[in-house]
């Protein structure tokens, strides 16, 4: 009975690519530890699975060159037969082969031929792996000889690389491997696990992205909920005619709300997880890459790999294939020199290569170094004076950071002669594109002799990101808290001008300052002059900026989103999103910002650290009520700066208790908090006579005059607005409550 | 009986229906092809657009403005968490910028493929027209609006320009916006 085998043909070709994935990492693995029966045994299953589901599907070429690639790895673990390069490159070969013939690409196109072409490719394997062999089949020709694989150098810590000591090298003139011979001492037993897990299934990407999508429109709808409730809570809570079933209600919705809350960030959390993979998936493919560019160069090469397991966004993975590609590429035709070069100049012949992968906060880095002849800083000079790049005198004024940015101009190459893998002058500016679009940094480090590195910093995902929200008159704009490193407040008189540029110091450094009005030609708020203005400081790669806002308003969790058709790209601008009232918000674009906020690096001046007039509040105690964390963070720091210590208590009750047991010179407290609200515990505050005395401000978001009313009742000193906490009221307010 | 009786009335009904003319504002043949079309307006003239241009009308909705980008680009708004930009038609109708006061309405579309909303002082309904009340559009109307015209409507007590959303959308001047901003 004919069988309809079209429908397994996808998953035929995804099985058989892991599989190929799996017999590549394990000959790799072999290469360098011929006599590990373990891996032998893994390949050979691999072997023989693929040519299993080969003859299966009707893929008869692919199943015999498997068949005798089983023969192969039998033959070496059973009878003795010891792989030489030649056999490696053999069996690379095979799974080169097979790759084609599953894409039906095999370069000779007439069935008839490809035919005839895998028949002869197993006619070799069939004398490669024969028992009666003599000796191992030569390996393919290669431009020098390269010395045989040696046994490997033990890893260490460090990648900055030093003169190292080694083990005497064989003479490389025969080609022959001499490495394996059965007197080498035992090797530790190289365990390699196959890339797919056991216990897993496949989604497609496609399915993944929707529900992306979806946990994103909740993060939207979930804010919305949270505001409305908010605002219905503030509604009945003021409102003296609420009766008890509605007040009991509001009280459950809240509770429900914040299931809600909790519920959303867990989903949202693991639906991010979903699309988190190790790069493990992306790493595979370069050790066999590596391998045959170093033959290609006559190089010796060793290629180092870690952190494989850390996790990052799939979209990430494969949109960095290419950019690590070509530095891999680099490394080897540039960084590592030839290894007579490296032998005179006192280095072991063997070039060492690492990629590493790891985590730090929101972040993934991926770090390539080698330790070869590293960039020449005058060449590069040169060159770029040469192509008209840059002037001659503003080469001489170069950092080596600057000059190591001229590396990633489009058209800029070092090399006289293109070669076929690089140089030809394109590479780096893609990857710095593909890099920034990322919305990543790459940064360079390198020492003439010893070798270079190459940092890229990604974020761990690209859409969803916190973000602090800040007030510039009556627009709202976004930061991505990853580049916010700290916000501060200055006074007007400590606004300096360098170069016609605004300024001013933060601990000895020099920060230009930019006015968020001013950049986007927006109405100021207010007729008064503000005399102290909010700053946020923002970093992009080594450089910082202060921008100056009108208010700080709290910080949350946003969804990036791309702004709609017809408009795709917009100067300063990262992208929109919608935040919990229903409003599109810009999101600011802070590498662009920093980029063309003045180029030239102010030099660093050395004053003494002195905020500029403010009054001494040094040890007054502040305690603050506030239960949402990011507000409650936010007004402490706002607090700090101004000189104050703060205590944090998350309701009224907790507030009550603390300020029960240590003495306070001020009290600020939200109004709406579980357990007890504002209104209660200023009350209690005032009832109690040993806290009678102690101010209390009331923070709030409605200004009407029935809530003053009732703090006023409630014994409140003073009742501000939650957007007025980073005013110079707020502050003179504080002032005159604390004298 | 009195089944066949109602069948039969049934069928004579459905007949009259078909062969009926639709009612029609204006004076004019009766004719089948009728279009149905949004009128809106923009700084008191009347405007309209197919039925099918127009996906839904939003109420006064909050308008992001977006900085460094002409001004025939309203802003942002938000549509069920989706970002959509806001165009003022006005540009390419040949009018003057808006003298109104109050909250524009927001006509969404899709024509182009992607989600674009579009500035109306007032949404008046919809219309039915027939294709002899088009006549061409006045001659004193602006050579580069005059593409975006498919004609003008002539009806008792006004005129309504009948524009072609599609060829707006797809101009020269938002094309440019599309390649490159900045």
């Amino acid at each position: 009975m004919p069988i309809d085998r079209s429908r397994f043909l996808a998953q035929f070709k995804d099985e058989t690519k892991e599989h190929l994935a799996n017999l590549n990492q394990g000959i790799l693995g072999l290469e360098k530890d011929s006599a590990n029966v373990q891996l032998l045994e893994l390949l050979m299953k691999e072997a023989h699975t693929v040519k299993g589901s080969a003859t299966m599907m009707g893929f008869s070429p692919i199943a015999e060159i498997a068949h005798k690639m089983e023969d192969g790895f039998e033959a070496a673990q059973g009878h003795g037969l010891r792989m030489g390069k030649g056999d490696y490159d053999l069996l690379f070969e095979c799974l080169d082969v097979i790759e084609s013939l599953l894409e039906g690409t095999l370069v000779r196109k007439a069935r008839s031929l490809d035919q005839a072409y895998v028949t002869d490719l197993c006619g070799r394997l069939a004398q490669s792996f024969s028992p009666d062999r003599a000796q191992p089949a030569p390996p393919k020709p290669v431009c020098t000889p390269v010395p045989a694989p040696q046994p490997l150098v033990p890893p260490t810590e460090s990648v900055r690389p030093e003169i190292q000591v080694t083990r005497p090298l064989p003479t490389p003139a025969v080609p022959v491997a001499q490495a394996c011979s059965p007197s080498e001492p035992p090797k530790p037993v190289q365990e390699v696990r196959p890339i797919a897990a056991e216990e897993s299934l496949r989604v497609e990407v496609s399915k993944l992205n929707s529900l992306m999508n979806l946990s994103g429109e909740m993060l939207i709808a979930k804010s919305r909920l949270n505001d409305l409730v908010k605002r219905l809570t503030e509604k009945a809570d003021r409102s003296a005619q609420v009766d008890h079933e509605v007040g009991d209600l509001v009280r459950q919705l809240n509770a429900v709300d914040e299931t809600i809350r909790l519920i959303v960030s867990d989903m949202q959390d693991r639906t991010l997880g979903l699309r988190m993979v190790p790069v493990a998936q992306l790493f595979q493919f370069f050790p066999r890459a590596m391998r045959d560019l170093a033959n290609q160069h006559g190089k010796d090469i060793e290629f180092e790999v870690k952190g494989e397991e850390t996790h990052l966004d799939k979209t990430l993975i494969d949109r960095m294939k290419e950019p690590l590609m070509h530095l891999l590429r680099n490394a080897v035709d540039h960084g590592i020199e030839a290894p007579q070069i490296r032998q005179s100049q006192g280095k072991p012949a063997r070039g060492r290569i690492t990629l590493i992968a790891y985590r730090t906060g929101s972040q993934v880095v991926l770090d390539v170094s080698d330790d070869g002849a590293g960039i020449d800083v005058d060449k590069v000079k040169q060159h770029a004076v040469h192509k008209g790049l840059v002037s001659k005198t503003a080469a001489d004024a170069m950092t080596a950071d600057q000059v190591y940015s001229l590396l990633f101009t489009p058209g800029f190459t070092t090399c006289e002669v293109v070669t076929e893998t690089s140089g030809r002058g394109v590479g780096l500016d893609v990857v710095r594109s593909e890099i920034v679009r990322l919305k990543g940094t790459v940064e360079i480090e390198s020492r003439l002799g010893a070798g270079a590195r190459f940092t890229m910093k990604l974020p761990l995902t690209l859409s969803i990101t916190e973000a602090l929200v800040i007030g510039c008159g009556d627009d709202v704009f976004a930061i991505s808290i990853d580049s916010v490193k700290e916000t501060t407040r200055i006074g007007l008189e400590d606004v300096e001008s360098v170069e016609s540029q605004e300024a001013m110091t933060l601990r000895g450094e020099i920060i230009p300052l930019v006015r968020i009005h001013q950049m986007f030609s927006l109405p100021k708020k207010g007729i008064v002059e503000r005399r102290a203005l909010p700053v946020v400081i923002v970093q992009s790669a080594d450089k910082k900026l202060g921008l100056c806002v009108d208010e700080i308003l709290g910080h949350q969790d946003i969804v990036i989103k791309p702004l709609g058709d017809p408009i795709r790209r917009v100067p300063n601008i990262a992208g929109g999103t919608v935040l919990g009232d229903g409003r599109v918000v810009l999101i600011l674009d802070v590498p662009a910002m920093v980029q063309s906020a003045g180029r030239s690096t102010a030099p660093r001046v050395v004053t003494p650290d002195a905020p500029a007039g403010q009054p001494d509040r040094g040890g007054r105690r502040v305690l603050l009520a506030e239960d949402t964390p990011s507000t409650a963070m936010l007004e402490r720091s706002v607090l700090e700066a101004a000189g104050l210590a703060v205590v944090h208590a998350k309701d009224g009750q907790e507030a009550l208790e603390i300020a029960g047991r240590e003495r306070f010179d001020l009290v600020i407290t939200d109004v709406l908090m579980p357990r007890m609200n504002g209104f209660e515990f200023t009350s209690a505050l005032k009832r109690d006579p040993r806290t009678r005395a102690v101010p209390v401000v009331i923070v709030t978001t409605r200004g009407g005059d029935a809530d003053k009313q009732r703090g006023l009742d409630a014994g409140a000193d003073a009742y501000i607005l939650k957007k007025d906490f980073t005013s110079d009221s707020f502050l003179d307010t504080i002032d005159r409550l604390l004298t | 009986m009195s089944d066949k009786n109602a069948q039969g009335t049934a069928v004579e009904d459905r007949c009259a229906n078909l062969s009926a003319v639709p009612a029609k504002a204006g004076a004019g043949r009766g004719s089948l092809l009728t279009r149905k079309v949004l009128v809106f307006t923009l700084n008191d003239g009347d405007y309209a657009v197919d039925i099918a241009q127009a996906k839904e009308v939003l109420d006064s909705p909050f308008i992001t403005k977006i900085p460094y980008v002409p001004d025939f680009v309203k802003g942002a708004i938000n549509l069920r968490g989706e970002i959509i930009s806001v165009l003022d038609l006005r540009p390419f109708c040949g009018l003057g910028p808006s003298k109104r006061t109050d909250p524009p309405k927001v006509l969404v579309t899709d024509v182009t493929g992607s989600v674009i909303g579009v500035l109306a002082d007032q949404v008046k309904g919809t219309l039915e027209i027939c294709p002899d009340q088009v006549q061409d559009p006045l001659l004193t109307l602006d050579g580069r609006i005059q593409c975006h015209v498919k004609g003008q409507v002539r009806m008792e007590d006004r005129i309504v320009v009948w524009l072609d959303l599609r060829s707006i959308l797809q101009s020269e001047a938002i094309n440019r916006l599309r390649g490159t901003v900045g």
